[in-house]
């Protein structure tokens, strides 16, 4: 691994050349025009996959390596600190890196990034100790490390701050126990930021505590959860006596809401931006468009005019994603906007996912063997978990209720209860 | 959630509906198997009551299958029983194999005459025959088969409903016919079958929906149960009303039109109408069940995806509801009088 290199906000065109150089020496270009070509290429429609264990291991293996190679040519963390083998570069050089790097035909990294580099490290950067900082930023940010986070548990979807996986002060370490679950990458992560219940005398907000968690500890146990789509994507982890040292830990003691929030807001901006992928492929004016013309229905006015009405929902959610990173490069946190784009990519994948079904008909049901229609039905699975994961559209809408339209709180009476006196699932109505 | 239906003038009264469909539920919590529904069934006297009552019967039989989500050939054995009594067939124990759903369902075979492509909703015993619908001009015959023809060259479905038995014959032969092929009623069976299927996806819509009123009414979050938040509230009366007002449309298929108004109205037109809402509510329930149920209607934690995948599968059956809604559409622009369907 090579010393990440410095670099001045000013060099935009030193910048660019650097990061040709890395590309073209390391991957091979993409044509110009990503025409598609109906029928030709892997007949892969799909969000969360359904590879077998050993498929999904080699995109692992894969996406650890291209990591490791942006990081040794000093593209593995742009923005990130030097001290903690970042760039120390802007965002804008960022966009920069990533719109040039799209040219070219790369693994893969979302098994690294959209948790572990996307919402993780921002956050031990933010509230972890300058020893947590330097033991898992660089492995992080270097492919060696992959993270994930343990904060839904069984009676703690919507309501996060309702976590009741107890974390018990001993000495200089912390005895975690209880059990996550819908855990993204839990499979092939090596750390995983825990809300803990520290203080269950205080409102539930009030009593958490964020714990890094060795994934390979002893107590650390990870089943996986089938999907209705068919892969295995998401897991439960059971936390039995699982030992965390102090300095793992991000914050103050009790003060993990706030640890969570810069998470959570990592995680919104990141749910709702488009990113590429088959199912990015799949809902495009482009596709869709093959598509139509594959099944003759070109001439259609009613199919034409739902194709513009979904090709302009896509084009205002590019814009609206536009928006929020400029306000991000101009030194800006991500807002409540951020909902706003979460509601706009789960309703444009849900609805061209639809009307896809709609012109492949009942091909989706039996797989005749015919490229491009019974692949659509994983995608068809899957669209009703972009409505939950990354926070539900239901509070999504109470965010844009609250927040942005100003609208009054629904009274609530778990903000100033001490978290064992309230009521859980389970306890009755 | 019990359906509210109008009582019929004749036929079984409310106290007989009301027993039956007791019956038959338990019937469908007993049974593991479609062969145990169907002797258990054939225990009950069915094919008496349904003889008595198509339309009470037929509406019972099939709400209460897709509650239970069962897998059975009751769609085969009920669109059998309408055709005429003493066919070349009679002697041996048949199954109907229903039309593939990419094929107009009232013109079996029309598309693709060199083909043979069907669905069926078991695997036939050996030494039995499979009736296949065929369009001859404007007529649809049943070719008999050898079961045993049938079993060597059908796959199963797979993929999207992993609880299905449907097997999917689709080869390019000519079927070797072993009994003389007899001309049907088919616009009166597949008119049977589209309601018995309403009115088992409205079935599948119950059971999906009580997961989901049990599921909001248990599970605590910001302390207090989820479906005493209005928008979860709002979310499953939407969907109750999708239900209703898909059985208000079914109950009312039943009844044949006559009178002035009505001559133009094509005889197909009643079931179209109630298999597309049936199929419209589904879509509208499966969306509203997953999402209360949070992650947990996306994983198999719950049984959720079991609904939903069944309804979708039932929609394609004998005109999925996009097709359906399509041909309503194209009859209403050359001019059919839309109402009424049925005489209430």
């Amino acid at each position: 691994m090579s010393e990440p290199r410095s670099g001045q906000p000013g060099d935009m065109e030193d910048f660019v050349r650097e990061v040709r150089a890395f590309l073209d020496a390391s991957a091979a270009r993409l044509p110009n025009e990503q025409a598609i070509a109906w029928g030709e290429g892997p007949d892969r429609i799909t969000y969360f996959g359904d590879d077998s264990a050993e498929e999904s291991a080699r995109a692992v293996d894969a996406a650890r390596a291209w990591q490791k190679s942006r990081y040794a040519a000093g593209f593995g963390w742009i923005t990130g600190p030097p001290e903690f083998g970042g760039r120390g570069l802007t965002p804008v050089h960022d966009l920069v890196y990533d719109g040039i790097e799209a040219e070219y035909d790369t693994p893969d990294t979302g098994v690294l990034s959209l948790i572990g580099l996307g919402m993780i490290g921002p956050t031990i950067l933010a509230h972890g100790t300058d020893e947590s900082k330097a033991a898992y930023l660089p492995a992080m940010y270097a492919g060696d490390v992959i993270a994930c986070q343990l904060f839904s548990e069984p009676s703690a979807g919507s309501d996060l701050a309702n976590v009741s996986t107890r974390a018990v002060r001993d000495g200089d370490e912390w005895v975690i126990n209880g059990q996550k679950v819908w855990t993204s990458v839990a499979q092939h992560a090596q750390v995983g930021l825990a809300l803990c219940r520290t203080n269950p005398d205080q409102p539930k907000h009030k009593g958490i505590t964020a714990l890094l968690v060795d994934m390979d500890a002893p107590g650390v146990d990870v089943r996986p959860l089938r999907q209705m789509s068919g892969g295995a994507e998401f897991n439960e982890v059971f936390l039995t006596d699982v030992r965390v040292p102090d300095s793992r830990r991000l914050g103050e003691v009790d003060g993990g809401w706030r640890v969570a929030l810069t998470t959570l807001m990592n995680e919104r901006a990141s749910v709702g931006s488009e990113g590429a992928g088959p199912a990015a492929r799949a809902i495009s004016p482009a596709f869709l468009t093959a598509l139509l013309a594959e099944h003759g229905k070109l001439d259609d006015s009613s199919t034409r005019r739902k194709l513009a009405e979904l090709a302009a929902d896509q084009l205002a959610t590019s814009y609206l994603n536009r928006q929020a990173l400029d306000h991000l490069i101009a030194g800006g946190q991500p807002g409540p906007e951020a909902s706003v784009s979460k509601l706009m990519y789960s309703q444009n994948i849900t609805r061209a996912t639809h009307f896809a079904a709609e012109v492949v008909g009942p091909k989706l049901v039996a797989d005749t063997g015919e490229w491009g229609a019974y692949a659509w039905n994983e995608l068809l699975l899957s669209t009703p978990a972009l409505r939950i994961l990354g926070g539900t559209e239901d509070i999504m809408k109470n965010i844009l209720g609250e927040r942005v339209l100003g609208l009054p709180k629904e009274p609530s009476v778990d903000a100033t209860t001490a978290y064992r006196d309230l009521r859980t699932s389970g306890s009755g109505a | 959630m019990t359906p509210t239906s109008p009582t019929p003038t004749t036929g079984l009264d409310a106290e007989t509906r009301k027993s039956l469909s007791e019956s038959l539920t338990q019937l469908f919590a007993d049974s593991t198997t479609g062969d145990e529904v169907t002797a258990a069934l054939t225990e009950m006297g069915w094919a008496e009551v349904e003889a008595e009552d198509t339309a009470a019967a037929t509406s019972l039989l099939f709400r209460a299958q897709g509650a239970a989500l069962a897998n059975t050939t009751a769609l085969s054995d009920t669109m059998i029983r309408s055709f005429e009594a003493d066919p070349p067939y009679a002697a041996s124990k048949v199954t109907l194999a229903l039309p593939h759903p990419s094929d107009d369902a009232a013109r079996p075979g029309a598309q693709h005459t060199s083909r043979t492509r069907a669905i069926l909703l078991d695997r036939p015993l050996t030494d039995t025959l499979v009736l296949l619908p065929t369009c001859h001009g404007d007529r649809v015959v049943l070719r008999a088969v050898a079961a045993e023809w049938v079993l060597d060259r059908c796959t199963s479905v797979r993929g999207f409903d992993p609880a299905s038995t449907w097997l999917l014959l689709d080869i390019p032969d000519e079927p070797p016919v072993v009994a003389e092929p007899v001309v049907v009623d088919w616009v009166s069976a597949i008119g049977l079958g589209r309601r018995a299927l309403a009115a088992e996806i409205l079935g599948v819509c119950d059971a999906a929906l009580d997961l989901a009123r049990e599921h909001v009414a248990a599970r605590h979050q910001y302390g207090r149960a989820i479906g005493s938040f209005q928008a979860v509230r709002h979310r499953l009366s939407e969907a109750f009303v999708a239900v209703e007002s898909a059985t208000a449309v079914v109950d009312a298929s039943w009844n044949d039109v006559v009178g002035e108004g009505s001559l133009d109205t094509p005889p197909e037109w009643a079931s179209v109408v109630a298999k597309a809402r049936a199929g419209r509510a589904q879509s509208e329930v499966m969306r509203t069940g997953v999402q209360v149920l949070g992650a947990m209607g996306l994983t198999l934690e719950s049984t959720m995806h079991r609904h939903v995948t069944r309804a979708a599968a039932l929609d394609l059956l004998l005109g999925g509801q996009a097709r359906l809604e399509t041909a309503l559409g194209d009859a209403l622009l050359t001019g059919t009088t839309a109402y009424p369907f049925a005489s209430i």
